[in-house]
């Protein structure tokens, strides 16, 4: 049983949410339209904590949509350059346990390689985490298989962690500057019976999974099947390259560039925004798009979130949260396609002679 | 540790401009801030302007201990490039960098080097060609085989000219058609077809590449038709890149960032993966 463990009553949480509020900007999930979304919380009453899934992971938060790099000054002796500096402390509320994979898989993308994102780092150490176990099993999700879910079993990377036990939570907290916002309020300690039902609670869910993939040399089967006819066949009968799964995915980390210039030509604004792997142009250098057919684009989605991300960031890039099969307009299904090229190996068969 | 930043941009001034072709040229730049920029053959800059974002460009010169001088040769087709073209000496590039891995020029000592090349493909190769020269001693045989579409098509003609004398280099000059006179008296046809009868031992052999894909790819099969093997060749890739870092994604082949993992692969490495030509 961990030591940093307490039991917060509903409205004692909710009071102690708006207590936090004078300090930290927070987000958390909301209903839009008949879904869930992470939003900025201004009514801490708005918060959903028993939400399914959400349209958009919380990455929107520490990665934006759009978000300034910098500004360039161009004087006439050269150039000055303004990073972003200021950016306001926010608490992510209610994050389940793919997401915060999610978020500690772009902390690889941009904080782990050679260099660090500028912009993300200072995102990243001005967001506190506090994560929620899931408690419910959507159609699409299939985090148990990715090992992401649906209870967070993580120790680090996170500050706080609830468990949603009736009347009351169950907090544990995970960073120093949780224990310092959770000393003041006096909880009780949490007791082993609380951790009992919360074991209980993560067997009762992992059994309700009604989406599974085998993970077993997944990357291997993928990477050797690169010419397998699902990758045509999707593409061509089902693939609209709307670009939604990309946009939705909640590890997707591409960007482009683009500098917007002051009208006096002095000043420029140099901003990136989410881009995808889906678009046509993306691949495109002079003289040649090297992934010019929507199947290569198709194949390039899932074989990356299947197979290389696994030699980039030592982890899969796919939390198993199925917001790209969901928002797809055709409900195209990664797993569905890992698991046809499972099934007919045809670099094996071709091997043993039969295709 | 504290790993690099980003965003360490460098302002860099442009010292002279030599026209190599009628649409490449080459821009030897100095940086303001810094008395000592050191860079590897292979390696490039993002090259940058306010306003029309960044180009990832091959260093096209061989740095010097102690001094701040670099080169670029450019061949003048997109956003930055075409806003590079009308810029004049003196005037000011925001650059990042020096960027990825670049040649193995940890390999060089008692092999026979082979360095072909295609159009402006020359550009990134010859500050390892001049590694090679620096390094001629170390070294058993050294080819060149520079192919380009015509004769004027072919970047540092002075450097072509004088590699042509050098005893230390074999040259081999190829072009698609030939004109009436030409100072440089290539043959006429592709690379892949001058890369036999040269005196290079398989079992020592280094090959660098660099030129357009499609070129690489019947080089590499070539070769490896005639018995090379495949972790001796080496190619620079070229790809779409908006970060030098990466992050952006643009870059991706297969499991590589070619950014940061290359640009210059070892064949092995870039083969397995789907989305080139090679």
């Amino acid at each position: 049983m961990p030591k940093d463990a307490f039991v917060i009553e509903k409205n004692q949480f909710s009071s102690w949410l708006k207590k936090l509020q004078e300090s930290f900007q927070l987000i958390g999930p909301v209903e839009k339209e008949g879904h869930f979304v992470f939003s900025l919380i201004e009514e801490v009453n708005d918060l959903v904590m028993d939400y399914d899934t959400t349209m958009l992971g919380p990455r929107k938060f520490i990665f934006l949509p759009e978000e300034k790099i910098c500004t360039i000054y161009q004087k006439d002796q050269g150039f000055t350059i303004k990073k972003v500096q200021d950016v306001p402390g926010q608490l992510l509320i209610g994050v389940h346990s793919c997401d915060l994979h999610a978020i500690l898989v772009l902390d690889k993308v941009f904080l782990l390689k050679s260099f660090q994102d500028h912009n993300y780092r200072l995102r990243r150490e001005n967001t506190l985490i506090m994560a929620l176990n899931c408690t419910k099993v959507c159609p699409t999700c299939f985090c148990s298989s990715m090992g992401t879910g649906p209870f967070v079993e993580l120790d680090k990377g996170f500050d706080f962690l609830l468990t949603d036990c009736g009347e009351s939570y169950l907090i544990e907290s995970f960073s120093e500057k949780a224990k310092d916002l959770l000393l003041p309020l006096n909880l009780p300690q949490a007791d082993d019976s609380l951790f009992k039902k919360k074991e209980q609670l993560f067997q009762e869910l992992k059994g309700r999974f009604i989406k599974n993939l085998d993970t077993t040399n997944l990357v291997q089967t993928l990477l050797e099947n690169q010419d397998h006819p699902v990758w045509q066949r999707t593409a061509e009968e089902r693939c609209l390259g709307c670009t939604n799964c990309t946009m939705v995915c909640p590890t997707c980390f591409c960007f482009n560039v683009k500098d917007k210039i002051s009208f006096d030509l002095k000043e420029c604004d140099r901003v990136r925004y989410w881009d995808s792997c889906q678009e046509l142009h993306f691949a495109e250098v002079h003289g040649a798009n090297y992934r010019s057919s929507r199947k290569a684009r198709l194949r390039q989605f899932v074989t990356h979130k299947l197979a290389t991300w696994v030699e980039q960031f030592g982890c899969f890039g796919c939390i198993g949260c199925g917001r790209c099969m969901y928002w797809c307009p055709t409900h195209i299904d990664l797993t569905e396609m890992a698991k046809e090229v499972q099934k007919s190996n045809f670099k094996r068969m071709r091997e043993d002679g039969y295709a | 540790m504290v790993m690099p930043d980003t965003l360490a941009f460098k302002t860099a001034r442009i010292v002279d401009i030599f026209q190599e072709t009628a649409e490449i040229r080459s821009y030897f730049l100095s940086l303001e801030e810094e008395e000592d920029f050191q860079f590897t053959p292979g390696q490039f800059n993002m090259l940058g302007l306010p306003g029309v974002e960044e180009a990832a460009i091959s260093f096209s010169s061989l740095a010097q201990p102690g001094n701040n001088f670099f080169m670029h040769t450019i061949a003048c087709v997109g956003n930055v490039t075409s806003l590079i073209e009308r810029m004049e000496i003196d005037g000011k590039l925001l650059i990042r960098g020096p960027f990825g891995y670049g040649w193995p020029t940890e390999e060089i000592v008692g092999k026979d080097i082979l360095l072909v090349a295609g159009g402006v493909g020359l550009a990134p190769l010859r500050p390892f060609l001049l590694y090679c020269l620096e390094k001629r001693n170390q070294i058993n045989n050294l080819y060149l085989v520079y192919g380009a579409r015509t004769p004027e098509e072919m970047v540092f003609q002075k450097d072509l000219m004088d590699w042509q004398k050098k005893e230390e280099i074999s040259t081999i000059y190829c072009v698609d058609k030939l004109p009436e006179y030409s100072s440089l008296l290539p043959n006429v046809g592709l690379v892949t077809h001058f890369l036999e009868d040269l005196q290079i031992d398989l079992s020592r052999a280094l090959v660098c590449m660099c030129g357009p894909e499609i070129m690489m790819r019947f080089v590499a099969r070539k070769l490896l038709l005639q018995g090379y093997s495949e972790k001796d060749l080496y190619l620079a890739m070229e790809r779409r890149m908006r970060c030098g870092t990466g992050h952006c994604g643009h870059c991706q082949i297969g499991a590589k960032f070619v950014c940061q993992d290359g640009p210059i692969f070892q064949y092995p490495d870039i083969k397995p993966f789907a989305d080139t030509m090679l």
